[in-house]
């Protein structure tokens, strides 16, 4: 066995590389990013757990003074898959805070303020509360394109996914066994609870290329997805990962 | 509406900054004079990121508006250090690994150096209660204890 003198990491205390620059205050996170001329923008969100979406109209908060735009389903590439859903609402709100519209302005004050100006008309359905609700007979469906584990042969459903792990032959063992425990477990939803919240500052020049300075735990996955969601090319996107407060699975994707 | 222009001081130095009536301390530290290292984790007064002092007092700067810094005197992280080097507990959060992310790490470093001020040897509970209104996801704390357990010996020894 080798000598504790001879190794040169286990045994030792090192101090972690990134460590003066964060006691210091000096290590840069996802909202330290101040760029000249920056704007700020704010998310309109939906106040309905499940709604058809059957107008927006982001005129009023463009013709206020400072706002400089205001998006909403119609700004994005119609073909879409899930992410592209959850970051802009299309025909639907799937649940109670689903992104409606965005603004941009020059102030963060302003950016609020201007969310009070769209105009969005729902045609408000029954939520989905439960999982019991969910998944009964009959159930309203909220994401009327998902199909359980992806399987478009099968009617659409609330079903994201069934998940089964299995070894050996589950039955005989039960016929075989001297006491049989049978229970029902359910776990809660969770969110991750970093401390630092999703922050993120980007450009776009006019080539189209794309700047992203944001908290993450993978920007090779903003770069791709950015790309995907805005109907562009990873090429023209470059993301710049800042140090991140915290993320435990939950900045995994935009 | 009509900017607000505000005298103040921070970390020693004299500033002066035109702000709206509704910023926070936190927005102004942050936006307006580019000192970053203050962090904004809930603005709700929740989380401690935000702690700076104000006339030596620990407060949240989310819940303190930038129009009350008039004539006060701020402290924030970026006046920790000083020019020989790290403060102690600087020196002592890196020893004892009580920084993951390093998120919460300002707003703990200037918590803990207003009580180390008040009470230099304070027990692990008195510590504890100090430390209670900031939060912290990745350490688990024990080591943020023991890291200012640590600075309040050595301060006591160089004292
Ligand atoms: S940001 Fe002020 S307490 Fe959380
Ligand atoms: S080190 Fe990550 S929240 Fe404290």
């Amino acid at each position: 066995m080798a000598e504790a003198h001879d190794l040169k990491v286990i045994g030792t205390r090192p101090v972690r590389p990134d460590g003066v620059e964060k006691v210091t205050g000096r290590a840069n996170f996802g909202a330290d990013l101040h760029l000249p001329g920056m704007i700020h923008g704010k998310v309109l969100r939906s106040p309905y757990a499940h709604a058809r979406i059957k107008s927006v109209d982001v005129s009023g908060a463009l013709a206020m003074e400072g706002v400089l735009a205001a998006v909403c389903r119609s700004d994005f590439p119609e073909e879409t898959d899930d992410l592209g859903r959850n970051v802009i609402a299309r025909d639907k709100v799937l649940y109670h805070g689903h992104a409606v519209a965005a603004v941009a302005a020059t102030t963060p004050l302003l950016a609020e303020q201007a969310l009070d100006a769209i105009k969005v008309d729902y045609d408000v359905l029954e939520p989905v509360l439960s999982i019991d609700q969910a998944i009964a007979d009959g159930a309203t469906l909220v994401n009327e394109e998902m199909h359980t584990n992806g399987d478009a042969s099968q009617p659409a459903s609330n079903v994201a996914a069934i998940t089964k792990f299995e070894r050996g032959d589950a039955e005989k063992g039960f016929a075989e066994a001297d006491v049989v425990v049978e229970g029902e477990y359910r776990v809660p939803m969770a969110h991750q609870g970093y401390i630092e919240p999703h922050a993120c500052t980007a450009t776009i020049n006019e080539e189209g290329k794309i700047t992203v300075w944001c908290s993450t735990q993978g920007h090779f996955d903003v770069r791709t997805q950015t790309a995907a969601i805005l109907g562009t090319s990873i090429s023209k996107v470059k993301v710049i990962a800042s140090e991140i407060g915290g993320g435990f699975g939950g900045k995994l994707s935009v | 509406m009509s900017k607000l222009h505000v005298t103040t001081s921070v970390n020693g130095q004299p500033e002066e900054v035109l702000c709206e009536p509704h910023q926070s301390l936190l927005d102004v530290l942050r936006d307006e004079l580019g000192l970053t290292g203050t962090k904004e984790g809930c603005s709700t007064g929740d989380c401690g990121a935000c702690s700076v002092t104000l006339d030596g007092r620990l407060v949240c700067s989310c819940l303190v508006l930038a129009a009350e810094a008039e004539g006060k005197e701020v402290g924030t992280i970026e006046g920790v250090a000083n020019p020989d080097g790290l403060h102690v507990l600087q020196q002592k959060f890196l020893e004892h690994a009580a920084l993951q992310c390093g998120i919460c790490t300002p707003g703990f470093i200037v918590a803990a150096k207003v009580l180390l001020e008040r009470d230099p040897n304070p027990d692990e509970t008195t510590i504890r209660y100090w430390l209670a209104g900031n939060l912290c996801r990745c350490t688990g704390y024990d080591k943020i204890i023991r890291a200012v357990q640590d600075a309040a010996t050595e301060l006591a020894h160089e004292a």
